[in-house]
């Protein structure tokens, strides 16, 4: 049974008076305890796949499922560890009572919270900064806060929505080393990104999606059969399908 | 499992809808009394805050004041000189806001000089409309008007339609009320055709008003028969009779005309003055 | 429910370390000095005066605290998808709803409960030199429930704001329905009344209709207006005010549900 599951899932947007299909039947299956790499060029359709599955929108068709859990219908939010595209957080709370919350929220009690919140809070370098309100904080500082926020819990499942952006390469090794750990200690972990250099020693398997169509889905070693570099492949696949599409 | 949920929301949608509709119509009812005790008390700020307050919209408060001390006075019953206190206070406010208006020097007229009876109150805030209103011989003349028939007043009220009078377009009766009021004779007849121009500008339902500026106008016209009479005599035995009875005895009038008010007519022998 | 609670608590605290109440704080305290000047130019019934301007300075906080502070704050949520960091944790669209309500109507008691405080401060103040111009009944018992019921018409607004800020796009359309909404609160009743009293379109059965359902579907925060009766200590009927209070938290029970209903289908992308 797969961890995460998307089943012919499509999803449109309506601007105006037109309607622009962003997904495009996805099938998608995520094996338990893998990390799957989630790419594409911008506007590819990511991150909607992402809140698809949290349920922030729903989809036009197809659905969806986490741990046997139906997407909508049944509870699931206490297994997964999110972490959004650009986390914003209530301003004038401290790093330490967002997680208080985060962690009460997600069932833990009053004692462990504490425990895990500081334990948390040291795993992505922002110890010095718990007492301080958010607002302070640069981007770099907020992503990892949101990081923190999807481990506090200890979930088995992982979906992280471009979890490098607006880090600095100081930050960017930090994250994959979470990753990396999350990985040894067989959690399933789910991550959209474009930075090709951190998929390719990170994940097992990976999935590109150009214009809400997923053109591969494999592992790391088929992609590479394919070309030099995974950079290589990828340029040439985004290209080969819009050409298929415009020619 | 959702069914249950389900039945929860509907049940919990019930009571609150049963809830508010229930008390919706307690408190509607409530306030239908309550609000009438209260509502004859208005902002009662000095007037120079409340243009500050009221700002750019000053017009919009004033004509909502008006608006407010409208309904009051046409949904209370048992209006308490309390109220109208609060009624006098809201129409200067009224016209501090607005003195160029035509509607409230309208009101005051119908319902503080003549449902109130606060002639003076009347005076006073007619006077507002009439200094800003340069151009309109109404508040002028309803002045006149009130210091005549309330408060027989007869120089203060020929001041007013002198005044009054000089405006373009002011209908002549005012130059003659300003001239009779002023003289001692002709005053009668002065101002029964005062009544009669004011029995025109009054609307036909407001019954009161009507019959009181009928009264009036008999128990003037009573006075001038009365005068005619005293007159006649005067001419004849060239002194004044000693009681409006010697008027009867003499031949010069039939009988005493009944005075409306019931009352009936007073004589001065001193000053030959007939009042009622 | 215990998440309920958790969300208000961390609303609440991020409501009241909010840059924007320190500005309306201040003006509060302001007001109140003002109060004690304006009462000065009143040579009678100073005690109604400092009431009136009292009370009303914590109204109009109270106002400051929903277009400027709740709107924004939920808003917010929506726009800048702080609202994921909530929605993330195994909390439900209708406990959002909850908490986040509780959490500003908190933000509104706490204002009102130290405006208040400052308001009775104030009157005591003012009048405390001229202690024969206090309308004979005032009581504070009466200048309390006063507060309170004033209290309870800015919770019901904020549930109404809410709402609006649950439909709309954008949050300017959200105030401009929110103050709308006020605005007819208000004057339902009084125009209600003036258009009988004085028969301008009351012979209009539409209009008539009208203004009828709008006496139904909006709030009639003019009944929640006990500044007068506070003023002078008039007597108020104890049935009536237990009314009142079953008519705000119900139409606050409604409105709240509503709002839940319509955010369980809002895209949240």
């Amino acid at each position: 049974m797969h961890t995460i599951h998307y089943d012919h899932v499509s999803k449109a947007f309506r601007y105006g008076l037109r309607s622009t299909t962003v997904l495009h039947e996805l099938t998608l299956g995520i094996e338990p305890g893998e990390i799957f790499g989630f790419l594409g060029p911008n506007g590819a359709g990511k991150s909607t796949a992402i809140k698809l599955l949290l349920d922030f929108i729903r989809p036009a068709g197809g659905r969806m499922s986490v741990d046997g859990a139906v997407v909508g219908k049944d509870p699931f939010r206490h297994l997964i560890g999110y972490l959004p595209e650009t986390p914003c957080f209530y301003e004038n709370l401290t790093a330490l009572e967002t997680l208080w919350f985060a962690g009460r929220a997600s069932g833990m009690p009053p004692g462990r919270v504490r425990e895990r919140g500081a334990e948390v809070l040291a795993r992505v370098d922002l110890e010095d900064v718990g007492r301080r309100p958010v607002r302070t904080y640069s981007k770099g500082m907020k992503q990892r806060l949101g990081l923190a926020m999807a481990l506090i819990h200890d979930p088995e499942i992982f979906i992280l929505d471009e979890p490098m952006s607006g880090l600095d390469p100081m930050g960017r090794r930090l994250v994959a080393d979470i990753i990396r750990g999350l990985g040894a200690d067989r959690k399933t972990i789910f991550f959209s990104s474009h930075i090709l250099g951190d998929v390719e020693t990170l994940c097992d398997r990976i999935g590109i999606l150009n214009r809400g169509r997923l053109l591969f889905c494999g592992s790391v070693r088929e992609i590479m059969d394919r070309g030099t570099n995974l950079e290589e492949v990828f340029i040439d696949l985004i290209e080969r399908d819009e050409r298929g599409r415009c020619g | 499992m959702r069914l249950r949920g389900l039945a929860a929301g509907v049940v919990l949608f019930a009571v609150l809808a049963a809830a508010q509709v229930s008390s919706h119509l307690a408190v509607q009812d409530a306030r239908r009394d309550l609000m009438w005790r209260t509502s004859s008390r208005g902002v009662h700020l000095p007037p120079a805050l409340l243009r500050i307050v009221a700002g750019e919209f000053k017009g919009l408060v004033s004509d909502y004041l008006l608006l407010e001390v409208g309904s009051f006075l046409g949904f209370t019953q048992d209006i308490s000189s309390e109220d109208w206190d609060n009624v006098v206070l809201s129409l200067e406010q009224c016209l501090s806001l607005d003195p160029y208006f035509q509607q409230t020097y309208i009101f005051v007229q119908g319902h503080i000089a003549w449902e109130a009876k606060r002639p003076q109150d009347a005076l006073r805030l007619l006077d507002v409309s009439r200094r800003h209103r340069p151009w309109d011989w109404r508040p002028g003349y309803f002045m006149g008007f009130d210091a005549y028939f309330f408060l027989k007043d007869y120089a203060k009220a020929a001041e007013y339609f002198f005044d009054a009078a000089k405006i373009e377009g002011a209908p002549v009766l005012l130059a003659v009320l300003g001239g009779r009021f002023a003289a001692k004779s002709g005053r009668v007849e002065a101002a029964v055709a005062l009544l009669q121009s004011m029995l025109e500008e009054v609307p036909p339902e407001d019954v009161l008003r009507v019959r009181e500026i009928r009264m009036r106008m008999e128990a003037l016209q009573g006075v001038a028969a009365l005068e005619r009479a005293l007159c006649d005599y005067i001419a004849v035995f060239r002194e004044k009779p000693n009681s409006l009875d010697d008027l009867i005895t003499s031949g010069f009038l039939s009988a005493i005309p009944s005075d409306p008010y019931g009352e009936g007519y007073t004589y001065d022998p001193e000053t030959g003055e007939i009042g009622f | 429910m215990d998440k309920i609670w958790l969300l208000a608590r961390i609303t609440f605290k991020d409501g009241i370390r909010h840059k924007a109440l320190y500005g309306i704080a201040f003006l509060g305290f302001l007001l109140f000095a003002a109060n004690i000047l304006v009462t000065g130019m009143f040579s009678w019934e100073l005690g109604k005066v400092a009431v009136d301007v009292g009370l009303s300075v914590v109204s109009l906080s109270g106002l400051l605290i929903i277009f400027f502070l709740s709107i924004n704050t939920v808003s917010n949520d929506l726009e800048s998808r702080t609202i994921y960091m909530i929605l993330a944790r195994p909390v439900s669209r209708a406990q959002y709803v909850v908490g986040k309500y509780l959490g500003l109507a908190l933000v509104i008691l706490a204002s009102s409960a130290i405006l208040g405080a400052c308001a009775a401060g104030s009157v005591k103040f003012a009048t405390f030199r001229a202690p024969g111009y206090i309308p004979i009944d005032f009581s504070w018992g009466t200048f309390s429930l006063a507060l309170c019921f004033l209290t309870i018409s800015l919770l019901v607004l904020a549930a109404v704001a809410f709402f609006w800020v649950s439909v709309t796009t954008h949050p300017f359309t959200a105030v401009l329905l929110s103050l709308f909404s006020y605005f007819i609160g208000q004057n339902v009743e009084a125009v209600k009344t003036m258009m009988l009293a004085t028969g301008v379109l009351g012979e209009n059965p539409l209009v008539l209709r009208a203004v009828d359902y709008g006496a139904w579907l909006f709030p009639n925060l003019a009944a929640f207006d006990l500044k007068t009766t506070a003023a002078y200590g008039l007597p108020i009927d104890a049935a009536y005010l237990v009314w009142l209070a079953v008519y705000g938290i119900s139409y606050i029970g409604l409105v709240l549900f509503l709002t839940v209903l319509v955010f369980r289908r809002r895209e949240l992308g």
